[in-house]
């Protein structure tokens, strides 16, 4: 009862000053099945969307919420599952009511649905997750983003703001395996360990051959990022310097002085928006990078590739195929076009080591490599391999 | 005449309160501490008393523009240490154990906040280490000095068994102004309870070993100065990291009432020896 009054206050709230209103309909699962990169699985708990028939699977990360500036919002959630949840809107700052704090708010029962209300006041990006035995529950899956559009009816970030051509979302978040394959045995909850680091819930090869990760753009593009971090960690973003990355905004608000960049770091619940203006057409891959908190080291890095349609790697299938990568001990090379020299530079051009390639396989020992971006060379084609 | 001679009077009181000097008295104290209750445990804990009496909280100096600090630092531990503040007092100096003192004259260049510990390995890193606030005299002003802590580590450190933090180094205990919620309830530096429309200032500390992100819940915070981190200064923001040995000054202006959290956001820090909720989490309570 305590908490449906709560909800009629927040609603009669908006209705007398929100203009759109926007009903979002979400479902809490739990024990729903990941896929791994390695084509392992394991469970996670998380938020789908309610369809109109009915019908709904939980994801990670969570549905994306679009919304509009002035919108009233309404998120009637579901609990179709064994344990208490809530919605936090993460940086929306919403009334105490709505936070979805259980021990200043409420909490949605078991098989319950709860109303949480908001008037979406400013434009940007914004997240939701559980904030129930937060710790837990979150690194599980619980999380989503919601983007507050500046209008329907323009593509402007903001007002008198720049202008977009195409978008795209990235929200980071790692797991450590051990928690997802045992809900019932957790340990200590400092001795969380990521063992996985998610851009969009996907790692490694399964991040970067995923067709819909991939980012597009090109002379004559202006082409907007929207980044946010669930990760209980230091993410940084690595942009080819082609691509001209401006930053305007983070955690909702515009920055006052907007900032070009070819390195952006994004901790745990910040989020930046960045517009990128290429001024050549270019390939390779926007590097995302993960840093332990506890000892600042460069732990996971994954690869979100960039204009996939010419992608590079894929031109030079052809030429040599190198696996896997990123890597930990040691790198299969294979070519067939023999008799040339493998040459490995770090990322500040100095020279690593050469290779000569007499067979069509080749180990490369990248044991004693520090983690981080290398740059392979053969003939005349170049590659990133990571050592993680 | 009577008038002139008033406003004269009014200058020089004001210009007297403007150069005061401040005098004032550390003691550096270092014992076992028990902390976060059932769920705590006990480690080697070092700061910075008003009295020779151990206190698991730091002292916090606040002084007036203007005001000059002199300061008389006596050392009660069993080991050298120093007393230092960066770009202010440099490290080469040496406060002498078994009740060994110093005298420091301190004046600042600009408002804000200043971080000082004990520049040596068992000082710092256990936990020697607070703030004084220059400035801000007309504003409510709240410290959130961040700590965590390995009880393992701690008793290595105290033991002078170790001179490095381990590279695999895991706190399990996270401490803001050496205290773990739900007892930063208690700690009227911390919890903040004001009104809406209310100016009020908040010192954000990193002195441990770690990065730490603090989340605020129901309002954003303009970013008044970090330290080592200038390029946040101006953002209105809602998550902001404070790198290790980072002292970030914000301002919230409260928009509505409400009892709200403030936490880290890497959510391993708002647990206490492994359990939630504890450690880095904070309330805010805003009246109409």
């Amino acid at each position: 009862m305590k908490i449906i009054v709560l909800s009629l206050v927040s609603i009669l709230s908006c209705v007398a000053y929100g203009q759109n209103v926007q009903t979002i309909n979400l479902v809490t699962q739990m024990v729903q099945t990941l896929v791994l990169d390695d084509g392992s699985t394991t469970q996670f708990w998380g938020y789908g969307l309610i369809k109109p028939n009915g019908a709904y699977q939980a994801s990670i990360p969570g549905p994306i919420l679009n919304i509009n500036k002035g919108d009233s919002v309404y998120i009637n959630m579901y609990n179709d599952s064994p344990e208490n949840h809530t919605i936090h809107l993460h940086g929306l700052d919403v009334n105490q009511a709505n936070d979805g704090v259980g021990a200043t708010s409420f909490t949605v029962a078991t098989q319950d649905t709860a109303t949480y209300a908001f008037i979406a006041d400013h434009e940007g990006i914004f997240l939701y997750h559980c904030h129930v035995l937060t710790t837990l529950h979150l690194t599980m899956g619980m999380y989503g983003m919601i983007v507050v559009n500046n209008s329907p009816n323009s593509n402007l970030i903001f007002d008198n703001g720049p202008s977009f051509t195409n978008e795209y979302r990235f929200l980071t978040s790692d797991m450590d395996r051990t928690w997802n394959d045992n809900t019932l045995s957790i340990p200590a909850l400092f001795k969380f360990k990521a063992n996985y680091f998610m851009v969009n819930g996907k790692s490694g090869n399964q991040l970067y051959n995923h067709a819909q990760s991939h980012v597009e753009s090109y002379v004559g593009d202006t082409t907007v990022l929207r980044l946010g971090s669930m990760a209980y960690a230091k993410t940084r973003y690595i942009f080819p310097s082609e691509l001209n990355a401006k930053v305007y905004m983070s955690d909702g608000r515009i920055l006052a002085n907007a900032f070009e960049t070819d390195t952006l770091i994004v901790n745990s619940g910040e989020r930046f928006t960045v517009v990128l203006i290429p001024d050549s057409n270019i390939n390779g891959e926007i590097i995302v990078e993960y840093y332990e908190a506890r000892n600042n080291n460069l732990e996971h890095t994954n690869m979100i590739k960039l204009n996939g349609e010419a992608s590079i790697n894929e031109a030079e299938v052809g030429l040599f195929d190198v696996y896997p990568n990123p890597a930990n001990n040691q790198i299969t090379f294979k070519t067939l076009s023999l008799g040339s020299t493998i040459q490995i530079f770090d990322l500040y051009g100095r020279f690593i080591t050469s290779i000569f390639v007499n067979e069509i396989s080749t180990i490369i020992d990248v044991t004693d490599y520090v983690n981080g971006i290398y740059i392979l060379k053969y003939q005349d084609k170049t590659l990133k391999i990571v050592k993680q | 005449m009577k008038k002139i001679i008033n406003l004269l009077v009014l200058i020089v009181v004001s210009n007297v309160a403007y150069s005061a000097t401040v005098y004032d008295t550390l003691h550096i104290n270092k014992v076992s501490y028990q902390i976060g209750g059932v769920f705590g445990y006990t480690f080697q804990a070092c700061v910075f008393n008003s009295s020779e009496v151990f206190n698991v909280q730091n002292e916090i100096i606040e002084i007036n523009e203007g005001d000059i600090l002199e300061l008389h630092i006596i050392n009660h531990d069993t080991l050298n240490h120093t007393f230092t503040i960066d770009n202010v007092v440099e490290s080469n100096n040496v406060i002498l154990p078994f009740d060994g003192a110093n005298d420091f004259t301190l004046s600042f260049n600009s408002i804000g906040a200043y971080r000082f510990y004990s520049d040596v390995f068992y000082g710092k890193h256990l936990g020697a280490s607070s703030l004084i606030m220059y400035g801000y005299e007309d504003y409510p002003r709240y410290y959130w000095n961040m700590f965590e802590q390995s009880d393992t580590l701690s008793n290595e450190i105290a033991a002078l068994t170790t001179t490095e933090i381990p590279f695999d180094y895991q706190p399990d205990i996270f401490t803001i102004n050496m205290k773990v919620h739900p007892d930063l309830e208690n700690d009227p530096r911390a919890k903040i309870i004001q009104n809406v429309g209310d100016t009020i200032y908040i010192v954000v500390a990193n002195s441990g070993k770690m990065l730490h992100v603090l989340h605020f819940h129901g309002y954003h915070v303009e970013i008044i100065d970090a330290s080592l981190t200038p390029m946040y200064n101006g953002w209105i923001k809602d998550s902001f990291p404070i790198v290790q040995g980072e002292v970030v000054l914000v301002r919230l202006v409260p928009h509505q009432e409400g009892i709200y959290p403030v936490h880290e956001h890497n959510l391993i820090n708002i647990t206490t020896n492994g359990v939630y909720p504890g450690g880095m989490l904070n309330l805010i309570e805003i009246q109409p």
